[in-house]
């Protein structure tokens, strides 16, 4: 297979100089020698878009600027040699429910996928050494809740039959391109106590937690689960956010056997089992565009690549509209791309240790994969008050830590590990972005301080190399964190469903016809979800007079 | 007095009464009644300090209300009932911390001009952003005078609409990110923000975008539009409207509970006992936190409960009404300014802080973002001569972490603070020139008016959660009510609070449909 690749490869890069010919004299040479489909980026939702198509029997090259394909799901060595630290995404929590795993519709375990399921699936120790400790049981979990208050065990549980009502409702609304189905709205109307959600969902995920719970242990712990995917909890219209922790207890936190980057590695291994070509260090320059149709790609290197059929993108919206001429997108889709707002950071620290966090727990310690400390419920309203004014806030920060080699030792070297510890902070500071150079190592130290008054045995022994992100860098990283967006940008209420990217242009379909846009930037927004990936297959297979369902069904 | 009625009315705001006038005007016999002992509700003006001077309860801009087909098209006729509108200019001024300020004229170039003394960009920026705004303004204002469901919903209207995609994203986002995206200057941006705030949602809450443009449009059109005589003039006009039209309205009658026989509502008990039948229908402008006590729990939809249980306050007011010898002077270039509405906003920071103290139920009075009204600059007929009457509302929650009864040892100082902070921008109010005060905690709002639940004075946040078919809950936004023949109105409806008359109009429209006839086909008749 891989011989195979090559001979592509070397097929498509020979063709290059005269695809910029042709491109100049404007002209269509004989297709023989071109690919249907031409990806231009290889995040994990473009891998998946692609893997459909292959599958569907298209001829796929897949373009990625990288060494490596993944974008935000990609492992790497990012401290030492032999420790394997996931670069941005760690937990798939979301993507469990999308039928690509749930119906295992393209068998990736045949490609060297596994998933690894913790358990406990996170640990939130409080400032007055208390704590509370998800666990893959419902019962034991809301023993935790009950340690605080037996009415707010009863609420978890509550939650979690609540949720059954629409869990189904927002998988398929998650897994359904925009226009394909009935709007959640709509069905809601039509379901016992619909209307009680579509009450929620509007609210904010600080009044639905802060009503269904009443001690504030329990409310800080409902909070942190609310904010794993940066949207400030007391915005409005998060409400669904508030049953984060309720949502989980039914997927859990699984992990890719070997790191995140995994499923990416997977995907490029099916992809090209399926005929198609994955080519790295291609960075993406410009659009070909042909009588208003995008044709193809060019690359910083000069080569250029066709699509008979069309291309996919996953660059970011605010990097699209630079690589056609303004006019082609008209004056609506740009406004969309204009008023595109950043989401709240992330700041990064990567460590390699000698030891994993270590927690205080009754009768004993406890070292999850996964925990996070939140000061109070209401250091959480800080976030979005924070971010507008540009603020760095290192009172108490908020902080998601991550210890993969806990579960998964085959990411480091025997008896080490790979810690990540991540805190949220503004990309735009009142001193400009810029200034995150200058402050991103006391930022990061301030942060480790802060861990060590939970997790006292990370002394500076332990640690044998660190890896600071500011979320400057994470931009630098991968362009398409713009501003430091590791979701590609606020899943607020002006960016979500119909209106992500931008109201008119949420079917995948871009205003230049032969090209669809997937990635973080469409519905259903960022997060591991592939809902994107597989939503822009759906779009396209439909398009092309085929339908995705025909080509899970079909061999192969 | 008949003592027979087709529709019972259980308080008297102006949108109650806007609903029952259009009802008397189509010949159903009305009974309005009053708990307090003047109709208005937050449309009210009386002598809350001193003999002959005419306070405003609560509001006193009618802007919203210009745009409605009430008004518009006269639908009403409440000129010969007494009702007229002044137009001052200047229109809103805001002075700033550093001595600059912003007035807002009348004349849109005059304005434009106070931007321009900040930024030429930031001038352009407003002169686009209410010209943009008017031109959607018919299509917005359909959508808010039509009851919901009984049109298009606005974002499928706005899918149709040339500009509607762009209007959709901007609904959705919040006024504080236009903001910040079309103005650099600080001064500029902070006279927005206050602006945007005068419906009291925070600006930087998600989906507020409308208001980066609404209200600042809506009063750079009609000006800080004011009955003569007082807010209240609105609601007196409407009470002799409905007793011309054969309708009756009795004060001092506070509404105890429904009464429901066969799973129908037929009429009101009063507290003191006495009952009221009505043949049709029953229309409460009480508050919906109230309204589930005055019936068995089971005749209400688990549901609806529901909604009426996760309902928030929101925002909530702290006023303080004077009776002065002068009116607020603020320097300005060549001498001073004293404009009937005026404000502070130290910078638009300080507006993205309101909500956060909420939460953490502070009082916060460093720098607190002030309007100040004062009626009798456009109106001297409110106050005794070369008098004024002065009213400074500023944002605090009504929930105290000491608990919310905390306010009455509070409140004066509350107060205090505001004064000293105004004077700092308007020195000529000191004690010498103030005759007399009454201060309103939000808890006073509250017990001042039932409806202020919490001390709201627009019924509730008007956010996502409690807007459009979410008002007052999901299913029952049409103004029917669980029980067979209650309707809702105020409020606590679509579309929501402010002197809009919208949920009056709306209440009206589907009565009278479910009645067999039409608010139209009674427009239309002569009465």
């Amino acid at each position: 297979m891989t011989k195979f690749t090559r001979r592509r490869f070397v097929k498509g890069a020979a063709i290059a100089p005269l695809a910029v010919k042709h491109m100049a004299l404007q002209q269509v040479t004989g297709a023989s020698d071109r690919f249907d489909i031409v990806v231009a980026g290889a995040g994990h939702n473009s891998l998946i878009t692609a893997a459909y198509l292959a599958k569907a029997g298209y001829r796929c090259l897949v373009l990625e600027g990288r060494p490596k394909i993944g974008g935000g799901v990609k492992t790497a060595e990012l401290t030492l040699k032999g420790f394997h630290d996931d670069c941005c995404s760690t937990a798939h929590v979301f993507i469990q429910d999308n039928p690509l795993i749930k119906n295992d519709e393209l068998k990736l375990g045949h490609y060297g996928l596994e998933y690894i399921d913790p358990d406990p699936m996170f640990h939130v120790p409080f400032p007055d050494g208390s704590y509370i400790t998800q666990w893959r049981d419902v019962d034991r979990t809301c023993a935790e809740f009950a340690k605080f208050s037996k009415k707010d065990a009863a609420a978890y549980r509550k939650m979690l039959a609540d949720l059954d009502v629409i869990r189904p409702l927002i998988a398929a609304g998650t897994f359904t391109p925009i226009g394909f189905g009935k709007p959640l709205n709509d069905q809601l109307a039509a379901v016992p106590h619909g209307k009680q959600w579509q009450r929620r969902l509007a609210m904010s995920a600080w009044d639905v937690i802060h009503d269904t719970f009443e001690d504030d242990h329990c409310r800080t712990f409902m909070l942190y689960m609310s904010h794993l995917a940066a949207e400030p909890p007391d915005a409005p219209v998060t409400g669904r956010l508030a049953y984060g922790a309720p949502r989980q207890q039914h997927s859990g936190r699984p992990l890719p056997k070997g790191g995140s980057g995994s499923l990416s590695e997977a995907l490029g291994r099916f992809i090209e089992a399926h005929g198609g070509t994955i080519l790295v260090n291609k960075w993406v320059k410009s659009l070909i565009v042909e009588n208003g149709k995008c044709t193809g790609v060019e690359c910083s290197d000069g080569s250029a690549y066709r699509a008979s059929k069309a291309v996919v993108s996953t660059i970011h919206i605010k990097h699209l509209v630079d690589m056609a001429p303004k006019e082609m997108w008209g004056e609506d889709f740009l406004y969309g791309v204009e008023t595109w707002q950043a989401e709240n950071a992330m700041f990064v620290t990567h460590y390699a240790t000698s030891e994993p966090p270590i927690y205080k727990v009754d009768g004993g310690t406890l070292s999850p994969v996964e925990s996070g400390v939140l000061a109070s419920p209401y250091r959480a309203l800080r976030f979005g008050f924070d971010d507008t004014r540009g603020v760095v806030n290192l009172d108490e920060p908020p902080l998601q830590v991550i210890c993969c080699s806990v579960a998964d030792p085959t990411r480091a070297p025997a008896g080490k590990h790979t810690l990540k510890v991540l805190g949220w902070q503004p990309y735009m500071l009142k001193e400009g972005p810029e200034h995150w150079d200058k402050i991103k190592n006391d930022v990061s130290d301030a942060n480790l301080k802060y861990l060590r008054r939970f997790a006292p045995n990370l002394t500076d022994d332990k640690i044998l190399a660190r890896f600071v992100e500011s979320p400057l860098d994470l931009e630098r990283m991968n362009p398409h964190f713009w501003h430091g967006s590791a979701h590609a940008g606020a899943q607020s209420a002006a960016q979500t469903g119909p209106l992500r990217p931008m109201a008119g242009w949420a079917q995948h379909r871009m205003p230049i016809a032969g090209l669809y846009q997937t990635g973080a930037t469409t519905h259903p927004g960022g997060s591991v979800t592939g809902g994107p990936g597989r939503n822009a297959a759906t779009v396209m297979l439909k398009d092309f007079g085929s339908s995705i369902e025909e080509v899970v069904k079909g061999k192969g | 007095m008949p003592d027979q009625f087709d529709i019972v009315v259980a308080g008297a705001g102006h949108n109650s009464l806007i609903a029952a006038a259009y009802l008397a005007k189509a010949g159903y016999r009305c009974l309005v009644l009053e708990s307090r002992a003047i109709v208005g509700g937050g449309v009210k003006t009386t002598q809350l300090t001193l003999r002959g001077f005419q306070h405003d309860v609560c509001s006193s801009a009618h802007v919203l209300i210009q745009d409605s087909p009430i008004f518009r098209d006269d639908e009403l006729g409440l000129g010969q009932y007494g009702l007229e509108y002044i137009f001052p200019d200047p229109v809103v001024h805001l002075p700033f911390p550093d001595g600059s300020y912003i007035t807002q004229w009348r004349d849109m170039e005059r304005t434009c001009e106070e931007f321009g003394k900040f930024s030429k960009k930031d001038a352009a920026a407003y002169r686009r952003m209410m010209t943009e705004y008017e031109e959607m303004k018919p299509l917005f204002a359909l959508t808010s005078y039509t009851p919901v469901g009984f049109g298009k919903p606005l974002n499928e209207r706005l899918a149709e609409h040339p500009k509607g995609k762009i209007w959709q994203r901007r609904l959705a986002m919040s006024a504080w990110e236009i903001i910040r995206d079309n103005f650099e200057d600080e001064h500029c941006r902070a006279f927005m923000v206050w602006m945007a705030y005068q419906t009291v949602e925070p600006p930087e809450a998600a989906a507020t975008g409308r208001l980066a443009y609404s209200i600042c449009a809506g009063r750079q059109r009609w000006s800080w539009t004011t009955p003569k005589g007082g807010s209240g003039t609105l609601t007196q006009g409407l009470a002799r409207l409905i007793e011309a039209h054969g309708g009756t309205v009795l004060t001092n009658k506070t509404i105890a509970r429904l009464i429901v026989e066969n799973g129908k509502c037929t009429g009101v008990e009063c507290s003191d006992g006495s009952t009221y039948r009505a043949e049709k229908a029953v229309l409460s402008t009480i508050h919906i936190k109230h309204l589930v006590d005055m019936a068995p729990k089971e005749a209400f939809d688990e549901d609806f409960l529901s909604g009426v249980e996760s309902w928030k306050a929101g925002i909530t007011l702290f006023a303080t009404h004077y009776a002065t010898t002068e009116p607020p002077k603020f320097p300005v270039k060549g001498g001073t300014i004293s404009s009937v509405a005026s404000g502070t906003m130290a910078t638009p920071e300080r507006g993205l802080r309101v909500s956060y103290d909420f939460a953490l139920q502070n009082v916060n009075v460093e720098d607190p973002p002030l309007l100040i009204v004062c009626s009798t600059v456009a109106d001297p007929s409110r106050a005794p001569a070369g008098m004024h009457t002065i009213k400074i509302v500023g944002n605090q929650p009504y929930e105290l972490k000491e608990g919310t009864e905390h306010w009455d040892k509070i409140k004066n100082e509350v107060s205090d603070a505001n004064l000293k902070y105004l004077r700092k921008f308007a020195p000529n109010l000191t004690d010498d020139k103030i005759l007399a005060r009454i201060v309103e905690s939000p808890l006073d709002l509250e017990r001042m008016n039932a409806h202020n639940w919490h001390g709201t004075c627009h019924g509730g946040a008007q956010n996502a959660a409690q807007s459009g078919g979410l008002r007052p809950v999901p299913g029952w936004a049409q103004h029917r009510m669980p029980i067979v023949g209650l309707y809702q109105t105020g409020a606590t409806t679509y579309p929501g609070g402010s002197v809009s008359g919208g949920p009056g109009r709306n209440a009206a429209a589907v009565m009278l449909k479910d009645f067999g006839s039409s608010l139209e086909a009674v427009v239309k008749s002569k009465a």
